[in-house]
């Protein structure tokens, strides 16, 4: 009984062990699992949680089974994927040296990154630039089929280049009725050039060959004639825009000219204005002065008007009291004569008295 | 009679726990950025299954690759025959790439800038099978880059390789 209770539990534990190791497999991400040997009869299983660091080792003996399982090499944190911007960088040119032809099992996903760069890829100029680049490619890796012998790929190669000198003409086109920077259209322009002369000679070189045949020479010839059409846009580009930069700066020297006449006039009228306007401030301040100088001298008018007033009721006053003080003086005169009468009638009164 | 019953009760306790076992699978696929189970791309001849993500939908599929897009960003899955290294792999990726700036490498990782006046950022990560190589290719303007790494993230969590 102790022996099947035993056995039960063991059975137990081996399962929950089981369990465990594939419940936390699976939580990984699925970009991280990895299929490995099959004839493997023993070998680690390295197992990584996707929120653990720590890395676990069991190992385990297994026949005939697909083991999932980690690449001990593979970063286990998105911290460890991504990268700080303020890391070292290094700049590359492989291109210069390596030529990814379509034989390479990697070519399809190759054209598909340039597929998506050019569509998130927004500025015109860019794009024209991009596309240039794709038809040098496409070149080399031609001129390179051709050396290995597979012309077919070389045809195909030849006709994705036309595509793109096409291209490139289409996007230009776009930009300039767009009315984008013509300076740098042109500079755009000028790369093409000079890139669409190199691919030139490099086409011409490959119809020499004497090995090529007639139908992958017809090809090359179409693409060189794309190529000799597309660089002459560019040229007449170049030339329309020198032309409108040459008729821009015309204009805007007829302009200046115009404007410095129109400044010319202005300023005149203005000195005339101003010249009037001095004029009339100066008439305004004679009249002004003129009104103050009446204003003072009805002023004076005034005071001495006043003061006659004065003069002459001084004057009356004057004569009131002097005729005043004569009436006194008349009046006291009176009084005496009076007086005087009373004492002569008195004295005759006195005197016929004695008389009689 | 009783001892039937521990063993019924002990095996009923390991289905138990291998249901909970399960379903934590679930809830963790969840939490991280799917938006259900439901698979957006299958192709069983390569071995490459790609459960729906937010935003993410297929743009179109050639014979080794399949390309995806989500707003600014475009992410390419492909499945190639084991005759090449990573590092070989690697080394051809970048040749075609031109003028570009390798802004990050590990073994199974390498992602770059391109040298232009409009940047785009390239992410590229290398799985290596039993017969065959999965590189998943991530790309997006230089700009958004730092703006779209969990979407990028969630994607990834979202590709299954069997």
């Amino acid at each position: 009984m102790i022996k099947k209770l035993t056995s039960t539990i063991i059975l137990a534990g081996v399962l929950t062990v089981g369990t465990g190791v594939f419940a936390e497999e699976q939580l990984e991400s699925p970009v991280m699992e990895e299929v490995v040997d099959q004839e493997t009869v023993q070998e680690e299983v390295v197992v990584t949680g996707q929120e653990e660091e720590n890395t676990e080792v069991i190992s385990s003996e297994v026949e005939n089974n697909e083991v999932i399982t980690q690449d001990e090499n593979q970063p286990e944190t998105s911290d460890e994927i991504f990268i700080d911007e303020e890391k070292a960088t290094t700049d590359v040119d492989a291109s210069a040296e390596t030529v990814v032809t379509p034989e390479s099992n990697l070519y399809e996903a190759i054209r598909l990154i340039e597929e998506a760069i050019y569509d998130l890829t927004e500025d015109t100029t860019e794009k024209a630039l991009l596309q240039d680049e794709y038809a040098d490619n496409r070149l080399e890796e031609a001129e390179e089929m051709i050396e290995t012998g597979n012309e077919e790929a070389a045809e195909e190669l030849i006709n994705d280049f036309e595509t793109n000198v096409i291209e490139v003409e289409t996007v230009l086109g776009e930009t300039e009725t767009a009315g984008e920077d013509l300076s740098e259209v042109n500079e755009v322009n000028e790369v093409i050039i000079e890139n669409g002369a190199k691919r030139s000679q490099n086409l011409l070189a490959l119809l020499e060959r004497e090995d090529l045949p007639e139908q992958a020479k017809a090809g090359i010839r179409k693409a060189l004639a794309n190529q000799e059409r597309a660089m002459q846009r560019a040229a007449k580009a170049i030339e329309k825009a020198e032309e409108e930069a040459v008729n821009a700066i015309e204009k805007a020297e007829v302009e200046a000219v115009n404007a410095i006449e129109k400044a010319e006039v202005e300023a005149v009228n203005e000195i005339e204005k101003a010249e009037e306007k001095e004029v009339e401030k100066e008439s305004k301040k004679v009249k002004e002065n003129a009104e103050k100088a009446k204003e003072k001298a009805e002023e004076k008018a005034e005071k001495a008007r006043e003061k006659a007033e004065k003069a002459r009721e001084k004057a009356e006053e004057k004569a009131k009291k002097a005729n005043e003080k004569a009436e006194e003086k008349a009046e006291k005169a009176r009084g005496k004569a009076e007086e005087k009468a009373g004492n002569a009638s008195e004295h005759a009164e006195k005197a016929r008295g004695k008389v009689e | 009679m009783f001892k039937k019953a521990v063993h019924i009760f002990i095996i009923l306790s390991f289905i138990a726990l291998i249901g909970c076992s399960s379903d934590d699978v679930t809830e963790a696929k969840k939490d991280n950025g799917t938006s259900s189970t439901s698979v957006l791309y299958e192709n069983p001849d390569q071995g490459v299954r790609v459960y729906k993500t937010d935003g993410w939908v297929i743009e179109k599929e050639t014979a080794t690759s399949v390309k995806f897009k989500n707003e600014k960003m475009v992410a390419i899955i492909s499945v190639v025959p084991k005759q090449e290294t990573i590092a070989e792999m690697k080394q051809e990726l970048l040749a075609a790439a031109g003028k570009v700036t390798v802004t990050d490498e590990g073994p199974n990782y390498i992602s770059w800038k391109s040298d232009r006046k409009e940047s785009i950022h390239t992410n590229v990560f290398l799985e290596e099978t039993k017969d065959r190589h999965v590189i998943t290719t991530i790309l997006m303007p230089h700009n958004v880059y730092e703006s779209n790494r969990e979407k990028m993230e969630a994607f990834r969590w979202n590709i299954e390789l069997y």
